[in-house]
């Protein structure tokens, strides 16, 4: 067996347990954050050789690039926000909002949150992928409803039940894909592999049906309008360590289920899968865009950008062409290490100030200078414009559309994209300036500042200098999928 | 002839699945809906044996069992033991009238049989109609989870959704592979345990299990 899973498999299963085992010493809150970052560099040893072309298909596991893109982003950022828990519920838990037993349940549940979404990406069967989503909902619905508050239970509430209905209906899908596959594959029908290997043969009517109930059964999870309902709540509520998870690497593990079965009925009945995805993801980030622009909670604001990004990255899956696909693989990275800086920065504005109204918040420039730079930069980054992460993403997407004669669809994404960038500029940039309140406390720790400035620093060195070595890696993950279907 | 009789009790457990679930839909207090949904399982669980029977797949004997022991007894115990923590009223808490979510239940079938139309051509008498009902059975279940205001109601509609999908399954394909089965089953039951604390949390905050106080996080 492959040394660097086995390792990294054990070290997973070691902290767990001794997370939980730990959870009412005083240690926890340097134990756990240590456990994050020996899982990083674990994780980042078995998928570096994978990124660049190795496939390892051992036993019940299987990684080829792409599912090593995904598992990369779980593992720098699980790591950053578990560095960044340090800071902010030690604060919780000295102003006496968060006991010392609830702290240890926070550092156990966040150690098994991790480690399962990264599991999920190293399964050969899709089954044990759709487990490993429906396991990340039953964990993070108790990080979600973290704060006994009714806003926060009512969130959490909302989010498994509407991601248990999901899941339920995703699962209808896998029965239709497996009985398409009786009398076609022998052994091991579920195993993604395999089933692209026989995407050929499989009957086109059932995976047509199979297709709708994933891509609406997973879809909810991702957080496709109209079956979003959950994840504005559920992003404003949790606490900011886990909002910025939640946001950048959760909605990822449910995109990772729609891709799999994509790539495969995308063999099996062309152009399909390609024009729901299209259609969830235009109206994703059309509603989004709006929901931006009215927005007063800062963290509602960055969870319906979310569902935007989300939005986009669907977009370019859907459109299929190698640029496109290429566009929604760097738009995915771009996110997920630019979201939780704003997640992580609000955090740090949302404590100090005690409040989530945009309105209600003026000064931070003054008071906080380090959180207001990198919220800026992060803001910045996050609507697109240059030189960071997500210009990068946004732009390769739309060439990918007009590449592919969508010159309309081009067209009203740039408006949208518009549409995000006026609404976060209302909405962030008067927070920075003007007059604080007299009263506000501040916190300056490292562990506060340091995780956000890793992100932005990355997301601002793959906008500015992406190494050859990053592209290829990228070009790897996309030749996984277009290999086969473009 | 031994294949007709054996084809004429898969689709009598089928039916009488729907039927158990339309009259799930139709029940205002809480302890015939658990008795329902007791029934309902027990029933796809013959459905099981029958099917392990005749087709001499064994591990659908494995997924009858399971099917008995958690559904028929171990899941309904526990939303008794649920309701009997927390002061669940015995009202369902309609927010659309029996005779309404009756009528939509209809159109559900309706619109069951017309999207697996497709689906029908290739396959034989029997598969056609639990596939159409196994679909109803989802949609009804989705319905009453939309139309019900109390916690634990929502939550038996996601376990009848569970069931008309597992009717799916073993109809259609003789059962998904072992470890889907055991997975879904495992899957349900955290669910259920998880949403039974979040239950209990509610009725603390909101003295109440009636989900319509859940809207505080409006736009």
């Amino acid at each position: 067996m492959n040394t660097a899973l086995t390792s990294l498999i054990c070290a997973m299963a070691a902290s767990c347990v001794l997370c939980i085992a730990l959870r009412n010493r005083r240690c926890i809150g340097t134990l756990m954050p240590v456990c994050s970052i020996v899982l990083m560099v674990l994780a980042l040893n078995l998928c570096v050789p994978v990124l660049g072309g190795e496939v390892i298909d051992d036993g019940p596991f299987y990684m080829d690039p792409l599912s090593a893109v995904f598992m990369v982003l779980v593992a720098v950022v699980g790591c950053m926000a578990s560095v960044y828990s340090r800071a902010y519920m030690g604060l919780e838990n000295r102003e006496g909002v968060v006991n010392h037993r609830e702290l240890g349940q926070y550092y156990s549940l966040l150690i098994v949150f991790v480690s399962v979404m990264m599991l999920t990406f190293a399964a050969r069967s899709m089954a044990i992928v759709w487990l490993g989503v429906g396991a990340t909902t039953l964990v993070s619905t108790f990080l979600v409803g973290f704060y006994s508050r009714e806003e926060s239970t009512e969130a959490a509430w909302k989010y498994i039940i509407l991601c248990s209905v999901g899941i339920t209906i995703a699962l209808a899908g896998y029965t239709l894909v497996y009985a398409s596959t009786v009398g076609v594959i022998e052994h091991g029908a579920l195993d993604w592999p395999v089933l692209m290997a026989h995407a050929q043969e499989l009957d086109p009517t059932m995976m047509r049906m199979a297709m709708v109930l994933v891509i609406v059964g997973f879809g909810t999870k991702v957080g496709f309008v109209p079956m979003h309902t959950w994840l504005p709540d559920a992003h404003s509520q949790a606490p900011s360590p886990v909002s910025g998870l939640l946001s950048a690497v959760l909605l990822n593990c449910a995109m990772y289920g729609i891709l799999r079965f994509h790539a495969v009925s995308e063999i099996t009945v062309p152009g399909f899968s390609s024009t729901i995805l299209m259609a969830f993801g235009l109206v994703s980030l059309a509603v989004a865009a709006f929901f931006i622009a009215s927005s007063r909670d800062l963290k509602r604001m960055l969870a319906y950008s979310s569902i935007e990004n989300m939005g986009l990255i669907a977009l370019g899956f859907g459109i299929g062409t190698p640029v496109a696909v290429t566009g929604a693989v760097l738009q995915m990275v771009a996110h997920s290490v630019t979201k939780p800086v704003l997640f992580f920065s609000a955090g740090n504005i949302i404590q100090s100030y005690g409040t989530r109204d945009m309105s209600a918040i003026r000064g931070v420039g003054r008071v906080m200078p380090g959180t207001s730079w990198l919220l800026a930069a992060g803001t910045l980054a996050i609507v697109g414009a240059p030189p960071f992460a997500v210009f990068v993403g946004e732009l390769t997407i739309l060439s990918g559309m007009l590449g592919g004669g969508l010159v309309w669809l081009a067209a009203v994404t740039v408006v949208l994209l518009c549409v995000v960038f006026a609404g976060f500029a209302r909405n962030v940039f008067p927070m920075l300036s003007g007059d604080p309140p007299s009263d506000v406390p501040i916190d300056g720790s490292f562990c506060r500042i340091a995780p956000i400035a890793v992100l932005m620093a990355l997301s601002l060195s793959i906008g500015l200098f992406m190494p050859e070595q990053a592209m290829e890696w990228i070009g790897n993950a996309v030749g996984t999928f277009t290999g086969v279907v473009g | 002839m031994e294949n007709a009789i054996i084809g004429n009790m898969i689709d009598l457990c089928a039916v009488m699945m729907l039927l158990t679930t339309v009259l799930a839909v139709a029940m205002t207090h809480m302890k015939p809906l658990i008795r329902l949904f007791s029934a309902q399982s027990l029933f796809l669980a013959v459905l099981a044996l029958i099917v392990a029977y005749s087709s001499g797949t064994s591990h659908i004997y494995i997924m009858c069992g399971l099917t008995l022991v958690l559904k028929v007894f171990v899941m309904p115990r526990m939303l008794w033991y649920i309701m009997d923590r927390i002061n669940v009223g015995r009202e369902v808490g309609l927010s659309l009238g029996i005779p309404g979510t009756l009528l939509a239940s209809g159109l559900m079938m309706v619109l069951s049989y017309y999207i697996t139309e497709p689906l029908l051509a290739t396959m034989h008498t029997v598969e056609r109609n639990c596939l159409a009902l196994s679909v109803s059975i989802l949609l009804i279940g989705l319905l009453m989870m939309c139309t019900r205001k109390n916690a634990i109601t929502e939550t038996i509609g996601l376990l009848m959704m569970e069931n008309g999908l597992f009717l799916g399954a073993v109809a259609l394909s003789h059962g998904m592979p072992l470890i889907v089965e055991i997975a879904a089953f495992f899957d349900v039951m955290v669910a259920v345990i998880i949403i039974g604390i979040f239950a209990h949390r509610i009725n603390r905050s909101f003295n109440s299990v009636d989900t319509s106080f859940l809207r505080r996080l409006r736009e």
